[in-house]
């Protein structure tokens, strides 16, 4: 087991936004979690990689165990060190070029020497698509050339388990699509994956385990044929209602 | 030497600085009345790049941003006396220029000073009113001066409020240094009270005083007048 | 009758002043340095957990920018020797440029605490937290992602406070330093107060040129430091 999530709580001053929840995520899945605004998707994403720290819960990241609210800045690391995040708003290094960006995590998060990070680095924005923009700074990219840095930035440093944060919602409609072209390549690669997505059609053809949740909670989880044919819960039909009428 | 406050001397110095405030606010209210106005004229001129005014504004602001505000008043102070002088003789006017108030010699630097400094308060609030605003107005039908009184010119000023206020208060304590033109505001009137004893900690202390209570006021003022106009703004939005 | 007006003064007057900027620049330095770090430990203060520290830090803020720079060199001058007279310590024949440097260090340190807070806060939350999602510690994130930015931020709100430093320094004279306006006022004094007006359209010069070199260099470090940032030019 990759992930495994037992009984997270967190609130925000009086709001209760995870209301305990569990996750457990195999190597190689694909796990799209979907829901409204306000299910707590996000923050669950967050309280992964300790950008939000959660009230109570448990957390093992393949031989690493704690709980969120006793973690100690070793075990944080240490966690943050087997993931990596691909962010809404791309949050690249304004500072720093296509490549310093992917390799900033090796050389100073692992140490690792810079002439080999600077080829890691360049694999990785090749792989994007991207390897004729590796000096070029964010703000001369666009926000589709912006995501794909972002996601060079995340495989680059080898994690076991890539988060993704809604990576296509800030994007205008004609980016979205080479977006979702890398990440449906690494799905196929076999790459650990949990994304927080409205893009249906990933959801549909790419992942293999999708859940739903509402207010908190998971509502219901499965395979895409379950959920998207087959809903058992009212407030999962609701939603699907809603979304796929478009 | 012994160093403790004469309270009593504190408390009646007090009131003794008090009385320079009227002084020190009028002296910022002439300023800015003056300066106001013509700072966002000379602004516009600068904007529009119209010849010789443009330049002479970038100038003039140049060196009224250069140069400290006592240099400032020390030149005004030595040579509009003068000038003065000579066109009462000519004009055979009946004063003498001793009987000038020096608050007259105040009038003119701090309103030369504030206007240079509202040149670039306006200069940026007008840029960042978009010109599309000018141009739905006239496209509406509105005459240039009433597109200006009706549409961009309460815009600006809600943009430039900040900075109108913190040119305000900088205003207020500059007229401290009206003393080296002998005006009696609230600095040289508690000076002169300290002079006797060498109560110098108490008069400071009480001219301190003053200036922070004015200060103070003069920003919550403008935060209220901040505050209303932005729930307008928000009204439109 | 000798005329008012002489310029011979005004060009005699360059070789007499410009010696003395070396005390000008020496204020500037010290108190860019302790007040930079004052700005630093206030702007902490300010954006830090502890409620009080933010209250103490905002007041004193306040408190600086509401008064003038004569009133707080007399203040200062007279009111610090006073306080530490009563631990027993006479410090009334120190340099008059300590009392100088520490009047404007708190006066700057008031100043750089906004500038500072105000470009820490511009930065966006999530380039910090991209950084640790990366791998780097706390730490790591703040001196190579936000700094580095946050600097860039502030340089020209820096460059206007060096600039007004420069010019109110130039109130120093009232307590008696020699510096190039404390310079001025003696040679005034040594024409028995004529000729006034030349000096001080000499000194106007100095400082005028002085503050156009120092424009010309931090718009200089700007498009220096902006590479590869797409700058919004205002008209």
């Amino acid at each position: 087991m990759m992930l495994q999530i037992k009984n997270i709580h967190k609130s925000f001053g009086k709001n209760q936004i995870l209301k305990g929840v569990d996750v457990q995520i195999q190597k190689g899945d694909v796990t799209v979690i979907l829901g409204p605004s306000g299910s707590g998707k996000t923050t669950f994403l967050r309280c992964i990689n300790f950008l939000e720290r959660a009230d109570e819960g448990e957390i093992k990241v393949d031989n690493i165990e704690t709980s969120f609210n006793k973690a100690r800045k070793k075990d944080i690391l240490a966690i943050r060190k087997k993931t990596a995040f691909v962010f809404q708003n791309y949050s690249l290094f304004n500072n720093k070029t296509a490549l310093g960006n992917v390799t900033e995590g090796l050389v100073v998060g692992r140490k690792i020497p810079k002439a080999k990070a600077i080829e890691i680095g360049k694999q990785a924005l090749d792989k994007v698509g991207l390897s004729d923009k590796y000096d070029a700074y964010p703000s001369q990219l666009s926000g589709g050339q912006q995501q794909r840095v972002g996601i060079a930035r995340a495989i680059a440093v080898n994690p076991d388990i890539i988060l993704f944060d809604e990576p296509t919602s800030a994007l205008d409609p004609e980016l979205v699509g080479e977006v979702l072209e890398v990440m449906r390549t690494l799905a196929n690669e076999g790459k650990t994956m949990l994304v927080v997505t409205h893009e249906m059609s990933f959801a549909r053809d790419v992942a293999n385990k999708v859940i739903f949740m509402d207010d908190g909670v998971i509502v219901e989880e499965g395979t895409p044929d379950e959920i998207f044919a087959a809903p058992k819960e009212v407030r999962t039909q609701q939603f699907l209602k809603r979304i796929l009428r478009d | 030497m012994s160093s403790q406050l004469d309270f009593e001397f504190l408390i009646d110095t007090f009131f003794v600085a008090l009385s320079g405030v009227p002084i020190a606010l009028l002296i910022t209210v002439v300023a800015m009345t003056i300066a106001l106005p013509l700072g966002f004229l000379l602004a516009l001129t600068r904007i529009n790049r119209l010849p010789i005014l443009s330049q002479f504004s970038s100038v003039y602001v140049s060196f009224v941003r250069g140069t400290p505000v006592i240099v400032q008043i020390f030149i005004i102070y030595n040579s509009v006396p003068i000038l003065l002088e000579e066109i009462f003789q000519k004009y055979d006017v009946g004063m003498k220029v001793y009987d000038v108030n020096p608050i007259w010699y105040a009038f003119i630097v701090f309103s030369l000073n504030t206007t240079a400094i509202l040149i670039e308060v306006f200069r940026s609030a007008i840029s960042t009113v978009s010109k599309g605003q000018l141009e739905a107005a006239m496209a509406v039908g509105l005459t240039t001066l009433q597109a200006f009184r009706r549409i961009i010119i309460p815009q600006t000023l809600v943009v430039a409020l900040p900075n109108i206020c913190t040119a305000t208060v900088n205003l207020i304590k500059a007229t401290s240094l009206g003393y080296a033109m002998s005006l009696h505001e609230i600095t040289l009137r508690a000076q002169v009270a300290a002079n006797p004893g060498y109560n110098y900690v108490e008069a400071y202390i009480d001219i301190f005083l003053v200036y922070l209570i004015i200060c103070s006021l003069v920003e919550f003022l403008f935060k209220l007048y901040e505050k209303r106009l932005s729930k307008y703004k928000l009204v439109i939005a | 009758m000798e005329k008012y007006f002489d310029a011979s003064y005004l060009w005699g007057a360059f070789p007499m002043l410009i010696p003395y900027l070396k005390v000008t620049f020496w204020v500037v330095i010290l108190t860019v340095l302790f007040g930079t770090l004052l700005g630093f430990m206030l702007a902490a203060m300010k954006v830090g957990n502890s409620k009080i520290a933010r209250k103490i830090a905002n007041g004193y803020t306040t408190v600086l920018r509401c008064t003038p720079s004569i009133v707080l060199l007399f203040l200062v001058y007279y009111g610090v020797p006073a306080l530490i007279s009563n631990i027993g310590i006479d410090i009334n024949d120190w340099d008059k440029i300590f009392f100088v440097v520490l009047t404007f260090t708190l006066q700057f340190g008031a100043i750089m605490s906004e500038v500072i807070r105000s470009a820490y806060e511009s930065i966006d939350k999530g380039q910090f937290e991209a950084a640790v999602s990366v791998g780097l510690s706390n730490k790591q994130a703040y001196w190579r992602i936000v700094v580095p930015q946050a600097f860039v931020v502030a340089l020209p709100n820096f460059g206007n406070a060096l600039l007004e430093l420069m010019k109110e320094g130039s109130l120093a004279y009232t307590i008696g330093l020699i510096d190039v306006m404390g310079k001025a006022n003696l040679i005034i004094a040594g024409n028995y107060n004529s000729h006034a007006l030349e000096i001080y359209i000499a000194i106007s010069i100095i400082y005028w040129i002085l503050s156009i070199a120092i424009e010309q260099f931090f718009s200089l470090l700007e498009k220096l430091f902006s590479k590869g940032k797409q700058v919004i030019k205002s008209v």
